[in-house]
């Protein structure tokens, strides 16, 4: 009976599994960004830090009650000429109010609205509320950022702590000799080394050593030369 | 003055704890624990502010 040929013990049975795939870099987020778009639309800063429920909470929170101000008011309490002090709130709110104030530019009250304090009231705490959401969005901007830090710094150690890896295997199958691909590229970077020493247009002599010595990656001084200068 | 009179308070407190809820905490459950103990507190707060003034001028008057 004959016997089955043996598998030599150096070749892998299996391929080595690929790698689990790298998250991707996370970009980082502007507070001044962050703060324009709150301030132009309410909430629209949370949706750029990356909270968008929470952006359409702030959104229908300080929109509605502007909204509600604006309407038991009849559209007239953004006005910085009649109601300077509300108009401060009013700027926090930049977008709504400017549509607010162009577009009731022409609009004059007929007759008494039954809560038009009610409404200049809400208006302006709408404006003060946004400030608050604006203020949020640079909060969220900072957490971002030291997110995105974290997380930028773990991917490019993975990424090191694969190379090494990678690095460290070929130069053990290097050592095995049973890597010629590496040996053959070790071996085309001495015949480099060497050129560059001698000049690239000299040709080099017959018979003379290729062997270079192995790079030190510290740049220290050869002290192989100078060891009769040693005491002994 | 009636308590119908009162009817625009809500609408701005429930608001002001909305916003000031939801500003700087992340996730739905801690939104809606603040957002529910801003509320109450603003609700004791404007109760306990009016029976002051309530009270003083029923002193001073």
């Amino acid at each position: 009976m004959d016997a089955a040929p043996a598998t030599p013990s150096t070749l892998p049975t299996t391929p080595p599994a690929p790698p689990a795939p790298l998250p991707p870099a996370m970009g980082r987020r502007s507070g001044f960004v962050a703060a324009a778009l709150g301030w132009t639309i309410p909430g629209l800063g949370q949706v750029y830090v990356g909270r968008p429920l929470k952006g359409l909470l702030m959104l229908v929170t300080i929109g509605g009650l502007f909204a509600l101000g604006l309407f038991l008011t009849g559209f007239t309490c953004v006005d910085p000429y009649s109601y300077g002090l509300e108009f401060v709130a009013h700027m926090w709110i930049g977008g709504p109010t400017a549509a607010a104030y162009w577009l009731s530019r022409d609009i004059v009250l007929v007759e008494a609205q039954p809560y038009f304090e009610v409404g200049r009231l809400y208006a302006a705490v709408a404006g003060l509320l946004n400030l608050v959401a604006i203020c949020d969005a640079l909060g969220g901007v900072i957490e971002h950022n030291e997110a995105a830090t974290e997380r930028n710094a773990a991917r490019a150690a993975e990424l090191w702590n694969r190379e090494a890896a990678a690095l460290a295997a070929v130069e053990e199958s290097t050592d095995a000799g049973d890597d010629l691909i590496a040996f053959d590229t070790q071996t085309s970077l001495h015949e480099h080394q060497a050129e560059a020493e001698r000049g690239p247009d000299q040709p080099q002599a017959p018979g003379a050593p290729t062997e270079t010595p192995p790079h030190d990656p510290f740049g220290s001084p050869d002290v192989s030369s100078n060891e009769g200068d040693l005491p002994r | 003055m009636s308590w119908m009179d009162l009817l625009w308070l809500p609408p701005v407190m429930v608001a002001i704890a909305v916003v000031l809820g939801a500003a700087g905490r992340r996730g739905f459950r801690p939104i809606v624990r603040s957002i529910w103990s801003t509320f109450l507190t603003l609700t004791f707060g404007v109760i306990a502010v009016g029976v002051a003034i309530h009270l003083v001028a029923r002193i001073f008057a």
